[in-house]
């Protein structure tokens, strides 16, 4: 949660739109490359299209049980 | 302090309003406002007490995501957003069924159930679940079992819950199949959310890749559209009719559908459906609260009524053990062990956190569950037994069924019915059973009190039908996958190309086999004339309150092997209550005299009656007789399964306690503490 420290409309705007992507599981492209470029400088940062491709079949193609 | 002894005693007036009164009518705020309050004690001093005497949390200890953070799936999150996560994780329509269905009985015995076992049961097992499998890198509840109460019971466990979901997916097939019968409004909008989902897949995946929420709002706009646009296709002479479905062929469309959808890839319906459905669940719940407390409807239901004994036409047995599987979600639910020990134990930051993420989120989704017994109560009584008893019971005919429920005390006349059916824009409101269309009355009528008055009140229905049947169809198509890795898991122990998720072949066969398998049970219950959630519900309910005490019961084993055995009590308490109440309705549903009730006594009655010739009422036929008895020996044996599954994992778990009772090191299997760098 690296940025929830600044102030400012600006941060404050990201925060909350961080925080609803968290809270309904929208993979958050953002974040990825910030954590890529923090812990794996080597690594290549992937597209955007690329990113959401595969959040989206990591988080739906495990078998998830859904709730009753 | 003060402030607390405050909601104490706002708590305590509330259920004062509710119990001591005499026949004069009392707000629904009242009820409403108690559970708050019980909540919000709950909360503070016993989810307070777990945290700190019985778990001990350390917020020393790394959590799995600060272990392993990796920008994607283990992330540490801040406690209010994980929260809100976990919270519409869990929350799905078993909340919403159970109690209406329960109302039956009056909403004092439901509140009450709600109440305490989400303090005592639900709740405990969500936060224990969740703490123990933060505390071994976020493992699942089928890995932590064999971990802790070795291979063999592991086995059984994953067994279990392949049972319990292949009969959760049939329940709810079947709630939106009552749904939707004869109702060409309903099931135009809730067709037109298929190529809407295609859309807004498209949009995610091609046009602006991951521009969830864009998609979203477009989602909701064309819904909307739909949901208007539904009434007049219902009332066209040429599109109404091709609408107009009967039970067993929506039946069928929706085990195509459930076959098809879980083979699509999960970024063209799945994963837009699932977003889609989260916003308008998280939106509905909402407004649902605001609603109760700005139109503070009248409770129309007696706290209690002659059902209780055992008599009632939604579902047949006493209070005890019935009404207590009845209410599964909302109180305790077995199946949220899995959602604990799923995602969100990858995002806690720290373990302080759960008591709000585990406890608390479990206290919301039991608030959900008054709001529905609520929807449900607000409802004139005479309506709501017309909605929810057998046409076997009340006949087919406004005229006949109000005939019949006046007689039972609930004064109704032919014409309130009818003008019901016609508020909310139906041909007919009777044998509508599964909660959903009771909850969307209910609903309709304290949210048309807020927003357009009667005229709205069809639109609101059918929302409401929208809403639910929204998520109920994504659980279809999430569970699906689910139950076809599960299946292949298995299979592949016989033949191994089966247990290769990558093969297309072994694909199609689990997936064949697991729509097959609640596919099987959703018709049955179509075409049972005593309408079919009489049964499939509660064998649901055994099942998922079964899982639940398998979760309790590895809670207390990991409690004992901690050397915490001072504090099992937490765990033990509400395990026991579980045993009780599933093992007695379990052994009722099979072995009792009563046919109603009996799985087993049921299969007699129709063999010896089939023996002479005869046929009995609800079949038609000879052959539809010897359908009925098949079907009720094969619940049987389902139910049998639970029974046996439960009564293993108890004897296991005491051998593991015993042993590790004896043993004067803790022998339960976490992860160390202390500072660890984070791994890669």
């Amino acid at each position: 949660m690296s940025g929830a420290q600044d102030t400012g409309p600006g941060a404050r705007l990201k925060a909350a739109r961080r925080a609803f992507k968290q809270m309904f599981g929208i993979p958050d492209f953002e974040r990825y490359c910030e954590h890529l470029r923090e812990h794996h400088p080597e690594r290549p940062l992937p597209t955007e299209r690329e990113f959401h491709a595969m959040a989206i079949d990591r988080r739906y193609g495990a078998a998830r049980p859904r709730c009753c | 302090m003060l402030a607390w002894a405050a909601v104490a005693l706002l708590g305590a007036a509330g259920f004062a309003a509710l119990a001591l009164n005499h026949g004069e009518p009392v707000s629904a705020v009242w009820l409403v406002t108690a559970a708050l309050c019980v909540y919000a004690i709950a909360y503070r001093f016993y989810g307070r007490f777990i945290a700190n005497r019985v778990l001990r949390l350390d917020d020393t200890r790394p959590t799995p995501a600060v272990r392993h953070n990796d920008g994607l799936d283990y992330v540490p999150t801040n406690k209010w957003v994980l929260y809100g996560h976990h919270f519409a994780a869990i929350a799905g329509a078993g909340p919403l069924v159970g109690p209406v269905l329960a109302a039956q009985m009056g909403y004092l015995p439901g509140t009450l159930w709600i109440l305490v076992g989400v303090v005592l049961a639900g709740a405990v097992q969500d936060f224990i679940v969740l703490f123990i499998s933060v505390r071994r890198d976020g493992k699942s509840l089928g890995q932590m079992i064999k971990m802790e109460l070795g291979p063999v019971a592991g086995g059984l466990a994953l067994v279990g819950v392949l049972a319990i979901m292949i009969i959760i997916l049939a329940v709810l097939a079947l709630v939106v199949v009552k749904a939707l019968t004869a109702s060409p409004w309903g099931l135009f909008t809730i067709a037109a959310t298929i190529p809407i989902a295609l859309i807004m897949g498209l949009y995610m995946r091609l046009i602006r890749p991951g521009k969830v929420i864009e998609a979203s709002a477009i989602g909701v706009v064309l819904l909307l559209g739909a949901l208007f646009l539904g009434r007049s296709v219902a009332d066209d002479p040429s599109w109404g009719p091709l609408f107009t479905l009967s039970g067993p062929a929506l039946a069928w469309a929706l085990i195509l559908y459930g076959g098809i959808a879980a083979s699509l890839p999960v970024w063209l319906m799945l994963a837009p459906r699932d977003y889609l459905s989260t916003f308008l669940k998280v939106g509905t719940v909402v407004a649902l609260a605001l609603g109760i407390y700005l139109v503070a409807p009248h409770l129309a239901m007696p706290r209690t009524t002659l059902f209780i004994d055992g008599s009632g036409p939604v579902f047949s047995g006493k209070l005890f053990p019935f009404l207590f599987i009845t209410i599964a979600c909302g109180a305790v639910s077995g199946f949220h062990s899995l959602i604990s020990s799923g995602t969100t134990p990858k995002m806690v930051e720290k373990e302080s956190h759960m008591p709000l993420i585990g406890f608390g989120g479990m206290l919301t989704e039991s608030f959900v569950g008054i709001m529905a017994l609520t929807a449900a109560c607000v409802l004139d009584p005479g309506v709501y037994f017309a909605m929810n008893a057998p046409a076997a019971v009340i006949g087919k005919t406004a005229v006949d069924a109000a005939q019949v429920i006046s007689g039972w005390g609930f004064t109704i006349t032919p014409d309130l019915i009818s003008q019901t059916a016609a508020d909310i824009g139906e041909k007919t409101i009777l044998s509508r059973a599964g909660g959903a269309p009771t909850l969307a009355v209910g609903m309709a009528q304290i949210l048309a009190g807020i927003v357009g008055g009667k005229a709205m009140m069809a639109i609101w229905y059918h929302f409401a039908i929208l809403f639910e049947a929204l998520f109920i169809l994504t659980a279809v198509d999430a569970g699906t996958r689910a139950g076809r890795f599960m299946i292949q898991d298995l299979l592949g122990h016989a033949y191994k190309p089966l247990g290769d998720t990558q093969s297309l072949f072994g694909n199609l066969v689990a997936t064949v086999l697991c729509v097959a398998a609640w596919g099987y049970f959703l018709y049955q219950g179509v075409v049972d004339p005593l309408g079919g959630i009489n049964t499939l519900w509660q064998l649901f309910g055994v099942g998922n309150q079964m899982l639940a005490g398998i979760a309790l019961l590895l809670c207390t084993s990991v409690l004992i092997k901690m050397k915490r055995e001072r504090y099992a009590w937490v765990t033990l308490l509400p395990t026991a209550w579980l045993l009780v109440t599933t093992l007695t309705a379990g052994v009722q549903k099979i072995w009792s005299p009563d046919p109603k009730i009996g799985f087993l006594a049921l299969a007699h009655k129709f063999g010896a009656a089939a023996a002479e010739g005869k046929v009995l009422a609800p079949a038609k036929s000879a052959a539809e007789m010897q359908r009925v008895i098949f079907n009720n020996y094969l619940d049987a044996v389902v139910c049998g399964l639970f029974v046996t599954l439960v009564v293993l994992m108890c004897l296991f778990a005491v051998r593991i306690c015993i042993r590790a009772l004896g043993d004067p090191k803790p022998t339960a299997m976490e992860l160390p503490g202390g500072p660890v760098g984070a791994a890669p």
